[in-house]
Formats: structure tokens, C-alpha cells, sequence
């Protein structure tokens, strides 16, 4: 998001809030995330793209509602109603083709009308279908699937290319043209975590109660859309429904977190982004101080950049009444990587400890009982970083990234555990005394900031070439 | 945070009133502020290595650069602004477009870094300035003189072209269309009739409409980190275009002026003319820059891509003429560089070349120092 589409969030959050009768908070949480999905959605050199891939995120989001949701909460008015509206504002979108002269033109291109109004019914018929069966498990499975497989090629850049090369020959245009990032589908990653939890949440309660304005408001939230937090369905549906009159706390706390996110992404992230280590930078600078520099710096701008944009989710949602949650709690002054990772993108690690640590381990302790429980601790460490690493692409940078966090936390774990027991101490070195914690928080941050190294360049060469200053070896 | 209950008994209205001011005295009060010389402001010679040449940059992530407009930061980021003039030194400042600033040159192959390398290896005191900037203006350069002057510098060595001269482009150049007060300076001072001041805008120099300026003065602070880090101060493409050589539909016109018309009439030599004639305390070296001279298809109607051949003919002789009438030191290197020595411009040059326009210039200083010397015995 730029700083002109952030301004025009906030003024339109503040305008419904002053102007708007709280009933409608859910109408409009839902407007305006349906329009941010198609004007943040990059102009496609690919024909047609930059209409579908909204249309195809709005279209899971009604499927998904239609699965998660009990039967007898299917068929409300108010229900009824938000899908005729969702349709029509696809329609109306796709339909613009027609009016080349509005601005809207411009920036999405749509396909033929025929196109829009088959893909439109088969939607429609497929809403009314599913809403007759009464075990929907096997269609859940199905669309965790779909979700899963969309995931892997839109990360995997080999896979991304290849899907490009099929888009632009079923369009007819230059496949040599063809290149992976051509297919930029906004916001895909928060938006599929959220489906996921929202359908592996209704298979195990059977069933959540949740309007469809409320789902799709929750899914493609706007405020959260691009960078998190990732919110629990449940807690977004409560928010969203307290919502009250706007009260000068609201406005004092929003604007106050406003300001830290505005001056954290747009000044300090991007002045440091031009001093962090980047693919330029990696094979320039050839002398060791000058490397730890950038390398550092880097972990002060990946944090105020993400940080940035959380406070800004938060602070906007506030102007609506809503309360997101936090997702980032002073990770760089934590004294040990498990503190790291419980206060850095906490809601993104939350998910992966509910939906795969927990379960996952669970599992192991339950079937596999002679297995030794610091072995597959480490095992579940590492694996789970190793999918949070992939959760960012799928190329091995991020599988290194994801290995080296998850080896530091279980050889700090180890560790730990090896002091407490030499020195006999109730607890870990850095609570005894104020010296230790400080050299465990710079041992951390160190470590913490080595691991962008991987994250940041797109080969492990690259990577290691930069190892290779930092250390001394070249 | 605060407490969030601490705020109650604040109206909302009034809070909204007051930011609204706030704001608005912010905004405005820059214009006052943006007077003052905050450009000077500068860690460059302090914790950062000085430039050796003006900022300039394209593509700030690989070059390590960038174009901004705050003349008193781009010089304050440049070497000369280190310290006092060495005294025992001849200090020659080059003026010029991007061939002196030296594009696709690491700054030690540039013309100015070529002749410190030689001079030093020869024990001669003699220190080069390069002050060149890629833009193509004789008004932009002038600005540049009258800033340089700061320095005190013993020589100034003013490399031009046709393409620097024309009268209607003069206003078009994003460094001067974005300095309006020193322009406006620069025309009153030297008394140029023929340039048109530019009209500013009151809303010009408010918080909101200076931000990138701001934001470009922080940025440039910042890549003095990689200027140190990296010696490296711009792009370099390991493949460019290479300049055009063949025209099959050559230019008949030069800047809409046919061969019939007198081109003197619109050329700005007037900004030369007075340039020199009011610092006449400094002395100046005018140098006709070397070109491109194809041997493409049409090269007989076209030298280069900027000149039909009639124009630039036409040019040369009204600068002979010109700077003889004004007695101006004047050099005209235009065919001095091989035609296979050009890089991706008609007057970007290979290190070769660079390197035959060292040994060019190396002996115009050297004759300089040696008429300088005789004319100081004479007094």
C-alpha cells in the first residue's frame, strides 16, 4: 500500500465512523474490502488477470461460507441479500469492459461479458448446490486443497512461470513473454490462512454461526489485507459486532498508532531499505565491517517496515471500532529466540502452532511413544520454521531461512536447558542477572539477523558469499 | 501506550480544529524554513567520505545514487566541500555535462579522475574538480559556476556543445525547473536577456510539496554510508545500447531551425559570454566537447544523433568566431575521439577515449601553468 491509499483509508474509516449509523459496519467493512481487493490488484500484463483474481477471491470466500456455515443460518434474508449484492458487484465490475470511458477501465481490464455472466451463474449454481448437502467435510477437504495447490504454484517460482506460460496461451498472447511474477495475486497469503483456519475451525466445532457479510469483511478485511494480522474468526466476528459510536479513545489510540506505522514504514523502513543487505549490496561490499552493516540494518528495516503496517491495520481498524490483534511485541529486544518467535508476527506463528506444532506433536507423543522427546522437539522446531520459511516462497533461500531458526531454537532450547542444569538454577542465565539477559538479547538479535541473510537473497550462493565476509573466509 | 481512558474529557471537535492548525502552521512554515541552507547540513566530510563527483543516479538501488535537486546538499555531499583550499595547489574545476561527470566511468576513469592520477604521478600540484552533471544545459552550467565559485577554484575548464545551447531548452532541465529562486538569481546577476525568469508557485515550498526533497536531502546522508562501503556511485551495465550510428531518415531540421536560418540567433552563447566576463577574476577554458562522428548509413547528412552535419558546422565556426571576438581561451575537441569509442551516447566516452581526452587536456593545463607563468614574469 502506498501512502495515498493509506490516507484513503483512513479518511473513508473515519468519515463512516462520524457520518454512518454503527448497524452498517458490516456493509461497509465489506464495500470497501471488495474494492481494495480489485484497486490494490496490480494492472496484469497477463489479458483479463487483474479482473479474475479478485473475482476468483471473493468466489472462494463465498464457497468457503457456504461449507463453514450451518445449514439452517444458510438461507437468512441478510445472507440472501450479501450475495446478490457480492454478485452484482461483479457484474458491475465486469461490465465496465462496456464503458471505456470511466477510470475504472483503466485499471481492470475485464473480460467479454459472456465470460463474466457464465462464470457468475456457475458460481451461483454452485452456492445453491453445496448449501443441500448436509455433510460438507469432503467439499472443506476439497477446497483446503485447492487453497494448498494455489499456494505452492503462486510461491514456487518454477511453477508460477509455468502456470504463466498456460494463462497467456489460453489467451492467445506471446508465451516468451512469460515470466513467474506476472501472476501477483494480492494479498493471497493472509487470505488463505484465514480461509484455512475459518474451515479447519468449522470441521472441528461442526459448523461456525457467521453472516456472510461478516465472513467476507473477516477474509478480505482491508485495513489487514495486505500485511496481517492474520485475526481468529471468531474474535473479528465478536469486534465487529461490539462495534460502538466513535469515542475520542478511539480516535486518540488510532491516530497515535497511525503515526508510529506511517513513520515507521515510510521513514525509517524505507531510508534503512536503502542501507540493508539486497541482492546489490550482497556483491559489493567486499569488506567485513561494512557487511555486518547492512546485514544488521537489515533486521531494524524488515521490522519497522512489517511493525509499520501492523500499526497501521490496527490504528485504521480502531477508527472502525474494530480491535485487531497485536503482532509484534518488541521482538528485538527478546533474550532468546523462543521469545523472538512468540513476539514476532505473532498471529502468523500462532497459526502455525495451532494448525501444525500442536496437532502434529500431539500426534508423535500419541502414536509414537518411544520416540525421544528432545529428538522430535528439535524435529517439530525446525519443520515448523521450515513451513514458515515456504509460507514466504517456495525456493530454497526460504527453506534455509526457515532451518536456520529452526536449528537456533533447538540448539538454544538444549542449551538452556544444559546451563540450568550445570548451574543449578531454577532458571534460565538471562532472568538471574541484567548483564546476561543483555548479552543473550545481542546473541539473539545477531542470530536473528544473520537468518534475513538467507531470507533476503534469492540463492544460497548469493547467501553464502555473504557468510563468507561476514566470517572473514574471503 | 497511553492510558486510553486518560483522554475522555477531550472534545472531539477541538481536537480536530487544533490538529487541523497544527498542521496547517507546519505546512506552511516551511516555506520559511526551506530558506535557510538546511542542504548544508551534511555528514559527507565529516563521517562519510566526500563525493568525487555531483549525486546522480537513475536507479538508487543498484547505483548506489540519486538525482536530487538541493544544490546546496549536492555540493555539501562533493570533496571540495572537505576543507580549505590547499593553497599550494592549482585548483581546476571541469564543467560540463555527463561525458565530465563521467557516465559509465568509475569515478577514477573519469576525465577528472585521470588527470589527479596523472598529476600525482608527476609530482605536479594540480588538483581536478569534477563538476560535470548529466544534464545537457549551458544555464545549468553556469549555475554550477556561480556555486563553484565558492571554492575559490584558480581555473575553471568549461567543456560544451551544440546540444548545451539551444535558447528554448534552457528552462526545461529538471535541476533547473526545480531551483527557481537560484535561477532567478543567476539570470538578474549575469544579465540574461534571452532566458525568461521562471515564475514560482506560493505553494511550492510548503511540508507537503517538499517532501520528496526532504526525503531525497535523508536519502542522500544515507548512501554516503555505500559511497563508503562500495566506491560505487552509479549503475554499471555490463551491456547498454550502444550510441546510434545509422540514420536512415537523417534530421533536416535542428531543433525545428533549418540550414537557411541563423542558428546564432538561437544559441544562449550570451550565458557564456557574460559567465566570464563578470567572474573575470576567475580564469576559463572553453572546450567544444568531443562527438560521435558516424560513419553510418546517412552519415554524410547526420554526424550523430543529436546533429545534423550543416548545424553543427555551422556551430563550430560561431564558436571560433565567437570566442574570438570575446577572447575567450577556446579548444575545439570535437573530432578528437575514434568513432568506436563512444559508449552509449554520441558523447559518452570508453576508458580509451577517456584516456586520449586526459592526454588532451593534461597538455592544455600544462600550457595554461607555463602562459600563466610567463605572464606573471612579465608583470
Amino acid at each position: 500500500m502506498n501512502l495515498n491509499q493509506i490516507i484513503f483509508f483512513i479518511s473513508i474509516s473515519l468519515l463512516y465512523r462520524l457520518v454512518l449509523k454503527e448497524k452498517w459496519l458490516e456493509w461497509f467493512v465489506l464495500l470497501i474490502s471488495i474494492l481494495t481487493i480489485f484497486w490494490l490488484q496490480p494492472i496484469s500484463t497477463i489479458r483479463t488477470l487483474d479482473f479474475w483474481l479478485p473475482t476468483f477471491s471473493i468466489s472462494l470466500g463465498l464457497v468457503s461460507w457456504v461449507l463453514i456455515t450451518k445449514n439452517e443460518e444458510l438461507n437468512s434474508r441478510d445472507n440472501n441479500k450479501t450475495i446478490i449484492f457480492v454478485i452484482s458487484f461483479i457484474l458491475i465490475i465486469g461490465l465496465s469492459r462496456l464503458v471505456p470511458q470511466i477510470s475504472i477501465y483503466k485499471y481492470i481490464s475485464a473480460p467479454k461479458t459472456i465470460s463474466t455472466i457464465l462464470f457468475l451463474t456457475i458460481l451461483c449454481f454452485v452456492i445453491f448446490r453445496l448449501k443441500s448437502f448436509k455433510n460438507k467435510n469432503i467439499f472443506i477437504w476439497g477446497v483446503e486443497s485447492v487453497l494448498l495447490i494455489i499456494f505452492i504454484i503462486l510461491k514456487n517460482e518454477f511453477l508460477s512461470h509455468k502456470l504463466s506460460i498456460y494463462l497467456r496461451y489460453i489467451n492467445k498472447q506471446s508465451v516468451n513473454l512469460a515470466f513467474a511474477n506476472e501472476i501477483a495475486w494480492i494479498g493471497f497469503s493472509y487470505f488463505a490462512f484465514r480461509m484455512l483456519h475459518a474451515l479447519i475451525e468449522s470441521k472441528k466445532r461442526g459448523g461456525v454461526s457467521i453472516s456472510l457479510k461478516a465472513y467476507l469483511g473477516y477474509l478480505l478485511y482491508f485495513p489487514a489485507f495486505l500485511a496481517g494480522p492474520i485475526d481468529r474468526i471468531d474474535h473479528f466476528q465478536e469486534k465487529i459486532i461490539s462495534n460502538k459510536k466513535l469515542l475520542i479513545e478511539d480516535l486518540f489510540y488510532a491516530g497515535e498508532r497511525i503515526a508510529i506505522g506511517l513513520f515507521q514504514k515510510f521513514i525509517l523502513a524505507d531510508l534503512l531499505a536503502l542501507i540493508s543487505i539486497n541482492e546489490t549490496l550482497a556483491v559489493t561490499i567486499t569488506t567485513k565491517f561494512w557487511m555486518w552493516f547492512v546485514v544488521i540494518i537489515y533486521a531494524f528495516r524488515i521490522y519497522f517496515d512489517f511493525n509499520g503496517y501492523s500499526h497501521l491495520a490496527i490504528g485504521i481498524s480502531r477508527l472502525l471500532g474494530i480491535q485487531l490483534p497485536e503482532n509484534f511485541n518488541k521482538p528485538l529486544l527478546s533474550p532468546t529466540l523462543t521469545i523472538f518467535w512468540n513476539n514476532w508476527h505473532i498471529t502468523l506463528t500462532q497459526w502455525f502452532r495451532a494448525y501444525y506444532f500442536n496437532p502434529v506433536t500431539r500426534f508423535f507423543r500419541k502414536n509414537y511413544k518411544s520416540i525421544n522427546s528432545k529428538l522430535l522437539m528439535g524435529l517439530m522446531q525446525i519443520t515448523t520454521m521450515v513451513l514458515i520459511g515456504l509460507w514466504h516462497g517456495i525456493s530454497y533461500n526460504f527453506i534455509a531461512w526457515g532451518a536456520w531458526n529452526g536449528i537456533g531454537l533447538f540448539v538454544q532450547n538444549r542449551v538452556t536447558g544444559f546451563v540450568k542444569k550445570k548451574i543449578g538454577a531454577g532458571k534460565p542465565l538471562w532472568q538471574i542477572s541484567p548483564v546476561y539477559r543483555v548479552i543473550s538479547t545481542m546473541i539473539t538479535f545477531l542470530y536473528i539477523s544473520l537468518g534475513w541473510v538467507w531470507f533476503e537473497l534469492s540463492t544460497l550462493d548469493a547467501s553464502m558469499q555473504v557468510f563468507f565476509i561476514l566470517f572473514g573466509k574471503k | 501506550m497511553k492510558n486510553e481512558n486518560s483522554y475522555s474529557s477531550i472534545s472531539l471537535k477541538r481536537i480536530i480544529i487544533k490538529t487541523f492548525i497544527i498542521l496547517l502552521i507546519i505546512n506552511f512554515g516551511w516555506i520559511y524554513i526551506s530558506k535557510l541552507p538546511i542542504g548544508n547540513l551534511s555528514l559527507y566530510n565529516y563521517v562519510f567520505n566526500g563525493r568525487s563527483r555531483l549525486p546522480f543516479g537513475e536507479n538508487t538501488r543498484r547505483s548506489n545514487n540519486l538525482s536530487l535537486y538541493n544544490l546546496d546538499a549536492m555540493f555539501a555531499s562533493h570533496e571540495i566541500s572537505k576543507k580549505q583550499k590547499d593553497a599550494d595547489y592549482l585548483h581546476v574545476v571541469l564543467i560540463g555535462d555527463s561525458s565530465i561527470w563521467g557516465f559509465l566511468q568509475e569515478p577514477g576513469n573519469t576525465l577528472a579522475g585521470l588527470l589527479n592520477k596523472r598529476f600525482l604521478e608527476s609530482g605536479e600540484k594540480i588538483i581536478l574538480h569534477n563538476f560535470g552533471y548529466p544534464s545537457i544545459s549551458i544555464l545549468k552550467d553556469l549555475m554550477v559556476v556561480d556555486r563553484v565559485l565558492e571554492y575559490d577554484p584558480d581555473l575553471i575548464i568549461w567543456f560544451t556543445t551544440l546540444e548545451a545551447l539551444p535558447i528554448k531548452k534552457q528552462l526545461e532541465i529538471p535541476i533547473i525547473k526545480n531551483n527557481p529562486l537560484t535561477v532567478n538569481l543567476i539570470i538578474e546577476k549575469y544579465e540574461l536577456s534571452e532566458i525568461n525568469k521562471i515564475e514560482g508557485d506560493l505553494f511550492e515550498n510548503t511540508l507537503w510539496n517538499q517532501r520528496r526533497n526532504i526525503y531525497d536531502m535523508l536519502n542522500l546522508q544515507l548512501l554516503g554510508i555505500l559511497w563508503n562501503a562500495t566506491g560505487i556511485d552509479q549503475e554499471y551495465s555490463e551491456t547498454y545500447n550502444s550510441a546510434r550510428r545509422d540514420f536512415p531518415e537523417p534530421l533536416e531540421q535542428y531543433y525545428a531551425i533549418n540550414q537557411d536560418d541563423s542558428l546564432k540567433e538561437f544559441l544562449a552563447l550570451e550565458i557564456i559570454k557574460n559567465g566570464i566576463e563578470i567572474n573575470n577574476e576567475i580564469d576559463f577554458i572553453l572546450i567544444n566537447e568531443p562527438i560521435l562522428i558516424s560513419e553510418g548509413i546517412n552519415s554524410s547528412v547526420q554526424y550523430n544523433y543529436y546533429y545534423p552535419r550543416w548545424a553543427y558546422d555551422q556551430y563550430r565556426s560561431i564558436m571560433k568566431e565567437f570566442t574570438q571576438k570575446n577572447d575567450i581561451k577556446y579548444y575545439d575537441l570535437w573530432n578528437l575521439i575514434p568513432e568506436n569509442e563512444f559508449t552509449n551516447s554520441a558523447i559518452h566516452l570508453s576508458e580509451y577515449a577517456e584516456r586520449i581526452l586526459t592526454d588532451e587536456i593534461a597538455l592544455v593545463v600544462e600550457n595554461y601553468i607555463g602562459q600563466k607563468a610567463n605572464n606573471d614574469n612579465k608583470k
